[in-house]
């Protein structure tokens, strides 16, 4: 839908007029006044926002939002590097589907997300603060945005249940850019960690005795405090008669704790929370053959901050709770005929 | 003697409130500037657009105009 507010006419960004920013023809006849129309002005970042907004336009065409490079990351990891560059089933793939994503200054002060509804979220007012449920959601929706907000899952995040939105915890570069080129989100200086606010929690002073008993370095705090999360087991895409592609993939509720296969300065745990993510060897087999020669290099449970945080959880009730818990760690008997060879690398071998 | 003081201390408050009054003052004005960010605003000259306004802010037009944004076949976000 796109009625206008008559509110918007009176802001600075309204009183510029329609046709400064989306083109068209001020004619009273729908054809003609469409003649020419731009529809997203924000698509092209060094275009009218840059106007007035260059600092952030030109940090955010570096961003993940823009450049959708996590995406291009796990499609290079899978294959090879520059695959994307190459003619081919990859690149139809991602001119096709992946790259209809990326967002623009309009997509979250405007509009909402193609890929959930379409349409302009507050009848065009341009707000500061995107609302979380019809921008953030509209592109997050089967994972974390979901489960934070209760819609995937068993019971929404505490912090969500207290009020707080994306922006509470995720710093506004990590939705304008660091103005660095950004690689992925785990790369990210910016990504916030719990103990940015729970500071106690390994100070020794916390009244909680688990948090005295196991060390900054065992484990994600998401191992003790997050539910089930969503996984996703063998997408297949599927090539349509006019080229246009869809997919399908078997989605279940689990939760995992895994061998932390990467372990860095920033997420120096042994342990951690993990996801499956949909891409198995022949997903993209109707767009060409061996696409992902690397498949069995890279693990397909990944480590995941699941964003359904829990006081008390199945997992952390007792002691027992979890120790010798042999169902949520994940082991070879959990692995399927599909899955990558590289998920050895995060299997618990000896339940602690 | 003690009129002295006295005038010493009135003008001891005086100042102190002018002080605070001057701080609450640039404060808030450095508020303002920090929140408008630091590019500079550039000159946009506004373009006529009664035509599209005039449609685009009746509901009954646009109700029967409506036209929704193609979808992309169930994907939904797979991001996060």
């Amino acid at each position: 839908m796109y009625l206008v507010a008559n509110n918007f006419l009176d802001s600075t960004h309204g009183a510029l007029g329609c046709i400064t920013c989306h083109d068209g023809q001020n004619v009273s006849d729908k054809e003609g006044a469409h003649q020419g129309l731009i529809v997203r002005p924000s698509a092209d970042t060094d275009g009218i926002c840059a106007q007035c907004h260059g600092s952030i336009t030109t940090s955010f065409s570096n961003s993940l939002h823009s450049t959708l490079h996590g995406f291009v990351s796990s499609l290079e990891t899978f294959s090879e590097p520059g695959v994307l560059e190459q003619e081919g089933g990859l690149q139809y793939l991602y001119e096709n589907n992946c790259s209809s994503c990326h967002a623009s200054c309009g997509s979250c002060h405007v509009s909402r997300p193609v890929s959930y509804t379409g349409g302009l979220h507050s009848q065009h007012e341009f707000t500061k603060t995107p609302p979380m449920e019809e921008t953030c959601y509209g592109c997050h929706p089967t994972r974390n945005g979901g489960e934070f907000m209760g819609k995937v899952g068993y019971t929404p995040d505490v912090h969500y249940q207290a009020g707080m939105e994306c922006v509470d915890c995720h710093d506004v570069s990590n939705f304008h850019g660091s103005g660095e080129q950004e690689m992925g989100m785990y790369q990210l200086n910016s990504m916030v960690q719990c103990t940015d606010c729970h500071q106690d929690v390994y100070s020794g002073t916390s009244p909680i005795e688990a948090h005295k008993v196991h060390n900054e370095d065992l484990m994600s705090c998401q191992v003790c405090h997050a539910s089930a999360n969503n996984n996703c087991f063998d997408c297949h895409v599927t090539l349509k008669d006019d080229g246009g592609l869809s997919s399908t993939s078997e989605t279940k509720l689990m939760f995992k704790i895994g061998t932390n296969p990467e372990i860095t300065e920033r997420y120096p745990y042994k342990y951690v929370t993990l996801r499956h993510v949909p891409t198995t060897i022949d997903s993209f087999i109707q767009l060409g053959e061996s696409l992902l020669p690397n498949y069995h290099s890279v693990s397909n449970w990944k480590m995941s901050p699941t964003h359904n945080i829990q006081r008390v959880t199945l997992q952390n009730e007792t002691c027992s709770s979890c120790h010798g818990n042999q169902y949520i760690f994940l082991q070879e008997k959990d692995l399927r005929d599909t899955d990558s060879a590289a998920n050895e690398r995060v299997l618990v071998k000896e339940i602690p | 003697m003690e009129n002295f003081f006295k005038v010493r201390y009135n003008a001891a408050i005086l100042f102190l409130i002018i002080m605070a009054a001057l701080i609450f003052v640039v404060a808030g004005c450095q508020e303002r500037e920090d929140a408008q960010g630091k590019d500079p605003v550039a000159h946009v000259d506004p373009i006529p657009s009664e035509s599209c306004i005039s449609c685009h802010t009746s509901a009954d037009i646009i109700n029967t105009l409506a036209v929704t944004d193609d979808g992309d076949d169930g994907h939904g976000g797979e991001g996060g």
